[in-house]
């Protein structure tokens, strides 16, 4: 991942602007079927921007915030042009040219905080769950580290992951280098992200920003965590064997794998099947603790770095939550056809998200640390 | 060009219909209608024009609302221009007089899989990989895979009259369909008839497939479909010849064998672009047959098509060859590596009888090259739609320098495709095999025809007297 101007990536949307070919993994085009909500749609808005053909309209500044960072496009891609890369340069031209839409604003200014790290050996970033503004959302993840013998107290505060996919860079400098400093001062050693969002601005995104965080922190998720214990027979799963189980990616995880799709998942044929859909331990642990747990799972072409966002995913759903709510309902649709009873993710947002959208109740949805009986 | 008053009259009649959401007014949201995979507008904004873009753009949720706006644009006297998927080649959806673009991609609910029938019905702006998906989820396939089927929807396969790269076995969308609805251009919703064939006069049914909705739009179709194959294979060969793999293919098709795929590129395709795609460094002609279907049947044609193509004096490449076409095929078509600007290209597919094939590739192969050589014209071909007694041939230009002034731009290409078309038009050939007409040939279409064209246009004034239905294709005129 790099942060460049959005003129540098001139080249990649010249090859964007008039190409289709990725609009089955379209997100909110496969929703609202606007031509403009298609990545072609938006690349061919900023090849424009970036040759300054033209500057960046109000209209242009919605279009491109009515969407995730579209990663999903990028993942399809068979040459991965880098899409959430270019979406994130034009936003962060946006924000800096004063262009962004009030709903963004708001957000951001809602979420430009950096809360009190509790002091402890182990904390669990809560940094997806800060947007829930709710620190009792947590407490899983903690019966679960507790189960595995950790002692952890929960950090709720902004990672700084969504000031970065809003395209407010100075934010989300300043919240890494304010979580580093915070975390420092508690005296942590561990901390343990509460999903892939979270992981990712500790990993990737702080790096990435000039400010990474010490070698002396071990950074871990919640599978990382589980996986030896899960191992060694000391947890229980909370679902029936019986259960068709359908596992989701936040879309935040495929900044962390090893290999996007192959290009042999566009073929039409691959729809039950997501051997070709990534590759990388933040999709293969999860599974194996399933796995294990003798859970059985249920696929689809669409995970992994194909995952279709349930519209939690860079901010969506707080600034256009109609738009959040009808991916969701597109995303509990697909997973329904599959035959599945049971979601599990990894993403809090993810689960709070397709619980309060899904009217009937007839998935059980759970956040990953609510597998385990704890 | 309608008064600002009109238009907000009409906006909000618009609005009426399909709701504020679906009535695209802002300019930023309607640019991008007016540009498909036409090269032409392509090239405008490639060079910092902008081409004709729409009135506005509506998003109709039932064929009630696609009938209400027909009606509404006879009133009006507006073009209204049926967009699909936006992988159009032809120019089929440029709103050259303005009006409204009507995107049918929220009609895209699949109906029904008759399995007893064998038989699908989904809505026309469904799109052609979930299509596809869904079929092969409930054990079916459409039989249907062109390039652009990530992309284009089932109405967009029919208003081109398409074909995929199974078309040899399968057929093109003119046989796979079995019916459609129609919104009429006065506005009426109409049937065509439930079955496979019939004797009740001559086929409504085929008017409105290859029309580009100039009779209609079409809102639903029922297609045929076939069981997923319980085998399938493929062979690659190198043939030292064109004419020895023609011959070849000629023998296959003749004797029924029924492959599903028969792709027979020429040398510089060869050398070329299977090189860029797929890897392969060959020197030759190269083939790909595949066979599909019944375990038993499959063997035996696959092993007289191998008897075939050997006593042509093929050499059997190793099968991984052939595969590495069938997992990449799509990969021709991203970029960078698919034909893309600055270049000026275009794909003239054309079909024949078996017996004017050769005479066909080279003459026009001569002349393009001849008459463009100032350009550096390449000329580059292969055969992939196979018939019993002829074949498509996906003949294409490619300019890698063209001129950059936009007039000049577009004269040269207009110039290359009068000159290509008129030379297959010359050699037996048609204008068009699987593209369609659009506004790129709308005004070849009359050379084709002759006097067999007031068919099509007694059809057209009998239907739309207003000429609201796509304008400006199909060799037809602007909206009166």
């Amino acid at each position: 991942m790099e942060q460049k101007p959005l003129s540098e990536y001139e080249q990649v949307l010249y090859g964007c602007r008039f190409c289709p070919m990725c609009k089955p993994a379209a997100e909110v085009g496969n929703l609202t079927q606007l031509e403009s909500h298609s990545t072609r749609g938006r690349a061919l808005l900023l090849w424009r921007a970036a040759k300054d053909l033209e500057a960046f309209s109000p209209r242009d500044a919605e279009l491109l915030y009515q969407s995730t960072l579209d990663s999903i496009s990028q993942a399809w891609c068979i040459n991965h042009y880098p899409v959430a890369e270019y979406v994130a340069a034009a936003r962060r031209e946006l924000f800096s040219q004063g262009l962004i839409p009030e709903v963004v604003e708001d957000v951001l200014r809602r979420n430009n905080r950096v809360d009190a790290c509790p002091k402890a050996e182990t904390v669990l970033l809560a940094g997806e769950i800060s947007q829930l503004d709710d620190l009792s959302a947590a407490d899983p993840a903690l019966k679960l580290l507790e189960a595995c013998g950790e002692q952890a107290k929960a950090f709720m505060s902004p990672s700084g992951s969504l000031a970065y996919a809003l395209g407010d860079i100075q934010t989300a400098e300043e919240q890494a280098r304010r979580v580093t400093e915070a975390l420092q001062k508690a005296g942590v050693k561990r901390v343990v992200a509460d999903g892939s969002q979270t992981l990712f601005a500790l990993k990737v995104l702080y790096p990435l920003l000039g400010v990474p965080l010490p070698d002396r922190f071990e950074v871990v998720d919640l599978a990382e965590l589980v996986e030896p214990i899960a191992a060694q027979n000391k947890l229980e799963a909370e679902l029936n064997g019986d259960q068709a189980v359908f596992f989701h990616d936040s879309r935040s995880a495929c900044f962390l794998a090893e290999e996007l799709a192959t290009d042999e998942v566009i073929q039409p044929a691959r729809f039950d099947s997501e051997e070709y859909s990534g590759y990388g331990e933040v999709y293969a642990r999860p599974r194996r603790i399933l796995d294990a747990l003798g859970v059985r799972r249920v696929s689809s072409v669409w995970s992994k770095s194909l995952s279709r966002s349930t519209g939690t995913d860079d901010g969506l759903w707080l600034t256009y939550p109609e738009l959040a709510s009808g991916l969701a309902e597109m995303r509990l649709d697909h997973i329904r056809s599959l035959g599945a009873e049971v979601i599990v993710t990894e993403s809090v947002l993810d689960a709070v998200h397709l619980r309060r959208i899904q009217a009937s109740g007839e998935l059980r949805i759970l956040w990953f640390p609510e597998v385990f009986r704890t | 060009m309608l008064h600002p008053f009109q238009r907000s009259y009409l906006e909000s009649e618009l609005v009426d219909i399909v709701g504020k959401a679906n009535v695209l007014t802002e300019e930023e949201d309607r640019r991008i209608y007016a540009v498909d995979y036409f090269w032409v507008p392509r090239m405008y904004i490639d060079r910092g024009k902008v081409p004709p873009i729409p009135d506005f753009v509506v998003l109709p949720g039932s064929p009630d609302e696609v009938s209400r706006i027909v009606k509404l644009a006879n009133i009006y006297r507006i073009p209204v221009i049926p967009w699909g998927g936006g992988s159009g080649s032809q120019g089929g959806t440029t709103p050259v007089y303005g009006g409204i673009t009507l995107d049918l991609k929220r009609l895209n609910r699949l109906i029904e899989i008759n399995r007893d029938a064998q038989t699908v019905t989904a809505e026309a702006g469904i799109n052609g990989y979930e299509l596809e998906s869904a079929l092969n989820r409930a054990g079916f396939t459409l039989g249907h895979l062109p390039a652009s089927i990530h992309s284009a929807t089932l109405g967009g396969y029919l208003a081109a009259r398409g074909s995929g790269v199974l078309s040899t076995k399968y057929g093109k969308m003119e046989d796979i369909v079995m019916s459609v609805e129609v919104v009429l251009p006065g506005g009426d919703l109409v049937r065509t008839l439930p079955v496979p064939t019939h004797a009740s006069g001559p086929g409504i049914l085929q008017l409105f497939v290859g029309a580009e909705g100039s009779y209609g739009i079409i809102t639903e179709a029922t297609a045929r479909i076939e069981r997923l194959p319980e085998e399938r294979r493929f062979r690659a060969y190198l043939f030292k010849s064109f004419e020895q793999g023609l011959e070849a293919a000629k023998q296959i098709m003749l004797e029924r064998i029924n492959p599903s795929v028969l792709r027979l590129y020429d040398e510089p395709s060869t050398r070329k672009r299977i090189k860029t795609i797929l890897g392969l460094d060959l020197k030759g002609f190269y083939m790909v047959v595949g066979v599909e279907g019944n375990r038993d049947i499959v063997d035996i044609h696959e092993r007289r098509a191998h008897d075939l193509c050997v006593s042509h004096g093929a050499e059997e490449l190793p099968n991984e060859h052939a595969w590495q076409w069938w997992n990449h095929r799509y990969n021709f078509y991203y970029p960078p590596k698919c034909l893309d600007f600055p270049w000026m290209f275009g794909t003239m597919d054309t079909l024949c009888t078996f017996d004017k094939i050769e005479n066909l590739y080279y003459t026009k192969k001569k002349r393009l090259e001849e008459r463009y050589a100032k350009w550096e014209l390449q000329y580059i071909a292969h055969l992939s739609h196979w018939f019993p007694w002829g074949a498509m041939i996906y003949d294409r230009f490619i300019i890698e320098k063209p001129p950059w002034d936009p007039r000049e731009a577009l004269a040269l290409h207009n110039e290359i495709w009068n000159v290509a078309v008129r030379t297959s038009l010359e050699c037996g050939a048609v204008l068009n095999e699987h593209h369609g007409v659009g506004l790129k040939l709308a005004r070849l279409v009359r050379e084709q025809y002759g006097p067999a064209f007031q068919v099509l246009e007694g059809l057209k004034r009998g239907l739309d007297p207003a000429n609201v239905l796509n304008p400006g294709k199909m060799g037809f005129g602007p909206t009166t």
